[in-house]
């Protein structure tokens, strides 16, 4: 669908709030809590090369999670932060991005939603990974739920949404600044002793969310009670060069740039493979390797698993060459 | 080519009743009406083909087809799917290939243990004798490999007797709850009422199903790809055929019964909050004539704690 972009705000240090709607007012589609639009963003030039990256030529496909109010469908908000690594989509909505503009848009979905079953609900927010939690605890203190959100970011100016959180979710809300450039949020005591019905939901940084679920499981968490995800494509890859990489089941050899993903390079292929969040959360498209050295940027995999598997969507090769069971 | 809204409306209930409707949209995607070219090969690799089929008469039943490497070929261009049969092999004593007729529907999953890949064959059969199953492909998809313990083909050169039926009954014995206990794998086949059928994989620690006193199992769905082919199927038509199988003796446990859905059962500890139930109303044992044995490598990463 085609919505024009109505409003453009600084929130934070780096941090505009988005505001799209229908050019006739129409109503958008209803969303869940949790729930990210994806927007074709006209930069011009193209990070990714796969077809499910780019939508036409010269546009960028981007995520963001909904941070206004599933009750109010006249018009959809979101939050983006200007990243230094940035492929294009961030630098192009705070610089050239304003009212007026038209942008494409995906109708809102996601698997990040909170569980009907849930009695308690912990919540854990890393930089702009607020945008998410944010639109829960909004949903959580409607339903007058029993839930905890801690927010921990490098500084007071960068965080997003922390006034609102204080003035509407003040008791529930803990805030944390990093320290010597750590995070001052001690994760044991965030987390706690598990018990029947208490669910945590966690987004931010790759390194927060694997984190959370380590502390977790030490305190005995279930993994089907922990919930997370990243915000956007995992941290820059250190690949460099091209890597070879060898579908020892299809036998085929394939040069992949630093630019492609191995997803991308083993689809481009014809490798036979299934795929869903490319976001190294899922493990859709997690294949065994052999024959090289990995850069594990997923979240989802045990660093037991890491040994003979890897998730093509975001993890790289450290080695020249790499050999995949696909 | 992709099919436009591929979900049928037990699917499409299911999905919206656990709020993954948008997600299963976004997978399906990936349901194609042939045979894609990356799969040719892998299914030349493969050993053996599990396949489900239902009829108003028998219900559901499940299968296991094996053969050499080379005995399933996409044909057609990927629109047809042809099984070589093991001429040794009576399709009579074959709780499948015994009720088979032309333009009969048919659910089939081809899975190689070895690399935890799957591949989705739906379709009906167009030709079928002693020595070949031709199959007109209608819905074809890759599956992730989540909850696939891995194991590897060992060719077992005893010799062994043809395969027969060596026990059946109604209600389950203490050996095929002993069997069902030990399990980490089982395979469902599921029939919506217009009789278009599933067969799918279901995959867990050991004793990931448990069985009850009265014999009901208790099966946890795991999340995946947001479908529900199999669970759609049984919200509108709850007969299904089960097959868990000892992979290591051959030995190989056919299930027929109902299944009930859970779909937002209470979290008790130990159960998934999604699971199904399933009464079995006659099972059937038989130990495989064929050489094909597996060996467990690796459980699944994804399995959640046993």
């Amino acid at each position: 669908m085609r919505l024009v972009v109505t409003q453009i705000e600084l929130i934070a240090t780096r941090t505009k709030l988005v505001r799209v709607a229908d050019p006739q007012g129409a109503p958008l589609p209803s969303f869940q809590p949790g729930a990210y639009i994806e927007l074709y963003l006209p930069c011009g030039h193209a990070g990714g090369s796969s077809a499910r990256e780019q939508g036409a030529p010269g546009t960028l496909r981007r995520a963001y999670s909904l941070v206004s109010s599933p009750h109010d469908t006249s018009s959809y908000a979101f939050a983006v932060l200007e990243r230094d690594e940035s492929r294009g989509g961030s630098r192009f909505v705070h610089h050239t991005l304003a009212p007026g503009a038209w942008l494409d848009v995906n109708p809102p979905r996601g698997s990040f939603k909170l569980a009907a079953s849930a009695t308690r609900t912990t919540l854990i927010a890393g930089g702009i990974g607020i945008t998410p939690i944010y639109a829960f605890a909004e949903a959580l203190r409607a339903k007058d739920a029993d839930y905890q959100l801690h927010y921990s970011a490098r500084t007071r100016d960068r965080m997003a949404f922390a006034d609102a959180l204080l003035e509407s979710h003040g008791e529930h809300t803990k805030l944390y600044i990093n320290r010597a450039g750590r995070t001052s949020l001690d994760l044991a005591a965030a987390i706690g002793a598990p018990s029947t019905g208490h669910h945590i939901y966690t987004c931010g940084p790759r390194t927060m969310i694997e984190g959370v679920k380590r502390v977790a499981h030490e305190l005995g968490w279930r993994a089907d009670h922990i919930h997370f995800e990243t915000f956007g494509p995992a941290s820059a890859s250190t690949q460099r060069t091209p890597v070879s990489l060898r579908l020892s089941q299809s036998d085929l050899t394939v040069q992949v740039p630093p630019d492609v993903t191995l997803l991308e390079a083993m689809e481009e292929a014809g490798a036979f493979l299934d795929s869903e969040c490319r976001r190294g959360e899922c493990g859709k498209c997690t294949v065994s390797y052999s024959a090289g050295e990995v850069e594990h940027l997923d979240v989802c995999l045990s660093d037991e698993a890491r040994q003979t598997q890897l998730c093509p969507c975001v993890s790289r090769a450290l080695s020249d060459q790499l050999t995949v069971d696909a | 080519m992709r099919i436009d809204n591929p979900f049928h409306d037990g699917e499409q209930r299911v999905q919206e009743l656990v709020g993954e409707r948008d997600i299963a949209d976004l997978n399906s995607g990936g349901i194609g009406d042939r045979i894609v070219a990356p799969a040719y090969r892998f299914l030349s690799q493969l050993r053996f083909l599990v396949l489900g089929h239902a009829d108003a008469q028998h219900g559901s039943e499940a299968t296991v087809l094996f053969g050499p490497a080379g005995f399933l070929r996409a044909e057609e261009d990927g629109a047809v799917l042809s099984i070589e049969l093991d001429p040794m092999r009576d399709p009579q004593s074959d709780p499948v290939l015994s009720k088979l007729a032309p333009g009969g529907r048919i659910g089939g999953l081809a899975i190689d243990l070895a690399t935890r890949r799957r591949l989705r064959i739906n379709g009906r059969v167009r030709s079928f004798d002693a020595h070949q199953l031709v199959l007109e492909v209608r819905e074809s998809y890759a599956n992730c490999p989540k909850y696939i313990q891995k194991r590897v083909v060992e060719l077992d050169e005893r010799p062994h007797a043809e395969s027969a039926p060596t026990a059946s009954g109604s209600e389950l014995g203490e050996p095929q709850r002993a069997l069902i206990r030990s399990s980490d794998t089982l395979f469902v086949v599921s029939v919506h009422p217009s009789g278009e059928a599933d067969a799918s994989h279901r995959g867990g620690p050991p004793g990931f199903v448990q069985v009850e006193d009265d014999g009901t199992l208790v099966i946890p769905d795991y999340a995946g790809n947001s479908m529900f082919n199999t669970l759609g199927n049984l919200a509108t038509n709850p007969r299904a055929a089960l097959l868990f199988w000892d992979f290591e003796t051959g030995r190989l446990l056919h299930l027929a019964g109902r299944a009930t859905l859970h779909l937002n059962g209470s979290a008790t500890e130990g159960t998934a909050e999604r699971h199904w139930r399933f009464r079995a109303e006659r099972w059937r044992e038989q130990t495989l004539s064929t050489a094909v044995r597996l060996r467990l490598v690796e459980r699944s990463p994804f399995n959640p704690p046993a």
